[in-house]
């Protein structure tokens, strides 16, 4: 069955489908401020006039290559197509800023392919495996995971003050908060204004964050920084490859597992896996880290494109979506008539392998049309600061108003961008901001539920939960390294 | 047993701020967090106690404040106007640039808020609307092109033209959406 599929992805016009979701996807990706939940939600509708076939290949190429692609503007103007690309800014921006923006493009590509494919051999190989471990993940297990995301995050960004990163990380969640309440429809922070009532869109964060703060910052200046021109070797050759290998086989197998988890997510991934590689690094590799390194661009890439192979287990398999962009792909099949979850395998025979074709070759066209791409990008991205940062103003005002098709979320946007610029100068990272806006709806979701299901229980039942205790573990070790390198900060000054 | 923390890496303008800076941030989070904790606590309670909407909001805005009231006991503990790291503060002309680059983006929002117009032209057999959103962005990013590009003012106008042109095409045929304005 697996070779019919096989075949039938291989044809000529599909492959062509694919193509032109991947190019799509990338050309998408790489603009700022546009994300890859974004493409595939408005692309549902043009492949809602397509057959099956072309319609599976067209959004998986999408999927793929608007991944890669957020990583290109991460690394040469520093703002990140998704949240989950901020590793890779805070790695390759550095990169760019010497010259070497091409190789750091090169090694991203090399470790979105790999990462892809790790996450599709995964996800062929240990389905059951990986299913019931992440079906493990209960409400109390999600609550600490949500947590542990923040709370890494914040660790990771913010230098000798992991403090700022968490406090970061905590007013993003309270930024969250506005709105109904998913459990009761209680509203909350919203101040009697009825366009408050949907929440805070985490897109149009995102995109004040990193878009508008950044070129409320560069622009302004006197001599703006700008990217050389030159690309160099793009192709990264096979011997810088492979010493990366362990990392990019750890970070894999973070990525899918995280992927399978529903709701993780590839943000949560992207930073678990930098921090775990960080931890792991030998000492002279770990010095370069947060200056521009090679192995945590590996880390971070592989971790967020072995998510997409994940997150499409669950989606799947069981009919959750691991991620936005894999909800999105499950409303496209169900335009199609196709209702995902455990019967699929009964209602559409041999269709769940022709999805892992389809993923597959979209996984190697990305890799050809990334390398073709990056040169033309490069050049792009090079040109003056004073001329390509305000031709993204425009792409800022219709990312953010794009989602809901509301004014607000502008707004939204541009108070966002204010406070982003206003926290730098206050020396406070802005990306654990975004992970708290994403995560924070899904920890007090799975707080609450929890503490229904634990009342009554004895106070130590919260400690027989396995996984859960192995995640407060986790949550202990990163708040006392946090601690540990807080005490020794004011030695420095 | 000692614990050594891995190095500490960061976000490229994070980290340790000027003393007085940390200090007035940590006096406005704990106030933030007050208010957030005072908001989450009369928030109705429909069931449980466990189940309150504001649970989770009251948690989260009181570890915030214990993390401001550490962040302002870290800066209180530094000598003043220590580790003011380099780039804390921009010049005042960069400042002013800044308020002013904001400003006209405020304004440009607030025109794409207030304007609405949509006219249909007629090119053969197709109709191309061209509305408020093409022409308040052609002119806003006109004149940051002619402040911050440093051209003539003519060759901002060409860029900003068919920038906004194309990606109004882009949006409106390709994708379907409708564009603020």
């Amino acid at each position: 069955m697996i070779w019919d599929a096989a075949l039938q992805a291989l044809s000529p016009y599909l492959l062509l489908m694919t193509l032109g979701g991947v190019a799509l996807g990338i050309v998408w990706g790489a603009m700022p401020a546009l994300s890859t939940t974004m493409a595939m939600a408005l692309l549902i509708g043009l492949s809602a006039g397509m057959e099956q076939d072309p319609a599976i290949c067209f959004l998986l190429g999408v999927y793929t290559g608007s991944v890669f692609g957020g990583a290109i503007s991460a690394v040469l103007i520093n703002i990140p197509g998704t949240p989950d690309d901020v590793p890779t800014m805070i790695e390759g921006h550095p990169l760019a800023k010497r010259g070497e923006g091409g190789q750091a493009l090169g090694m991203t590509i090399a470790a979105s392919f790999v990462g892809n494919w790790f996450g599709i051999v995964l996800l062929i190989g240990f389905i059951p495996l990986i299913l019931t471990f992440a079906l493990s993940f209960k409400s109390w297990e999600m609550f600490l995971l949500a947590v542990i995301g923040i709370s890494i995050c914040g660790s990771m960004t913010a230098g000798e003050m992991p403090l700022k990163g968490w406090i970061a990380g905590w007013i993003g969640m309270l930024v969250a908060f506005v709105g109904l309440d998913a459990i009761h429809g209680v509203p909350r922070f919203t101040f009697g204004r009825l366009e408050l009532l949907d929440g805070i869109n985490y897109v149009a964060v995102l995109i004040g964050l990193f878009g508008l703060a950044e070129i409320l910052r560069v622009l302004p200046q006197r001599q703006p920084y700008s990217i050389p021109a030159e690309v160099g070797r793009v192709v990264p050759p096979f011997r810088r490859l492979a010493r990366h290998l362990k990392a990019a086989f750890r970070s894999g197998l973070i990525g899918t597992v995280i992927g399978a988890i529903p709701g993780a997510g590839a943000n949560v991934a992207s930073f678990l896996a930098y921090d775990v590689g960080r931890r792991r690094a030998a000492p002279e590799e770990r010095a370069k880290w947060g200056k521009g390194s090679y192995e945590a661009i590996v880390c971070a890439q592989v971790a967020q494109n072995a998510n997409i192979g994940g997150s499409m287990l669950p989606t799947l398999a069981l009919g959750i979506p691991g991620n936005a962009p894999a909800a999105a792909f499950m409303a496209a099949l169900m335009l199609k008539n196709v209702v995902v979850g455990p019967t699929i395998q009964i209602d559409h025979p041999g269709l769940i392998y022709f999805i892992y074709t389809a993923l597959i070759i979209a996984n190697f066209l990305m890799y050809g049309a990334a390398i073709l791409l990056i040169k033309p990008c490069v050049k792009l991205f090079s040109l003056p600061r004073g001329l390509l940062l305000p031709l993204i103003v425009p792409i800022c005002v219709i990312g953010a108003y794009a989602v809901r098709l509301s004014m607000l979320d502008v707004w939204i946007m541009f108070a966002a961008g204010v406070g982003g610029y206003v926290l730098q100068a206050f020396r406070f990272p802005l990306a654990p901001i975004v992970l708290g806006v994403i995560l924070a709806p899904m920890a007090d979701e799975n707080l609450r539920r929890a503490l229904f299901i634990f009342a009554g229980e004895p106070p130590g039942f919260v400690f027989t939960q396995y996984a859960g205790d192995v995640l407060l573990i986790a949550i202990a070790a990163i708040f006392l390294e946090g601690v540990l390198r807080l005490r020794r900060a004011p030695r420095k000054t | 047993m000692a614990i050594d923390p891995p190095p500490a890496i960061s976000e490229e303008r994070s980290g340790q701020a000027p003393a007085v800076l940390d200090l007035i941030a940590a006096a406005f989070l704990v106030a933030l967090s007050i208010l957030v904790m005072i908001g989450a606590a009369r928030m109705e309670v429909p069931d449980a106690l466990a189940t309150a909407p504001g649970l989770l909001p009251f948690l989260t805005a009181a570890s915030l404040g214990v993390m401001a009231l550490a962040l302002g006991w870290q800066a209180l503990r530094r000598r003043p106007g220590a580790a003011a790291h380099e780039g804390a503060a921009p010049d005042t002309a960069e400042l002013r640039r800044t308020l002013m680059l904001a400003a006209i983006i405020g304004c440009y929002l607030v025109a794409l808020e207030v304007l609405s117009f949509e006219y249909a032209l007629v090119v053969g057999p197709q109709r191309l609307l061209v509305g408020s959103f093409e022409l308040v962005s052609t002119i806003v990013l006109t004149s940051l092109l002619a402040m911050f590009w440093g051209r003539p003012l003519i060759a901002c106008l060409a860029v900003s033209a068919g920038w906004i042109l194309a990606l109004s095409a882009a949006f409106r045929y390709v994708f379907r959406l409708p564009l603020p304005g």
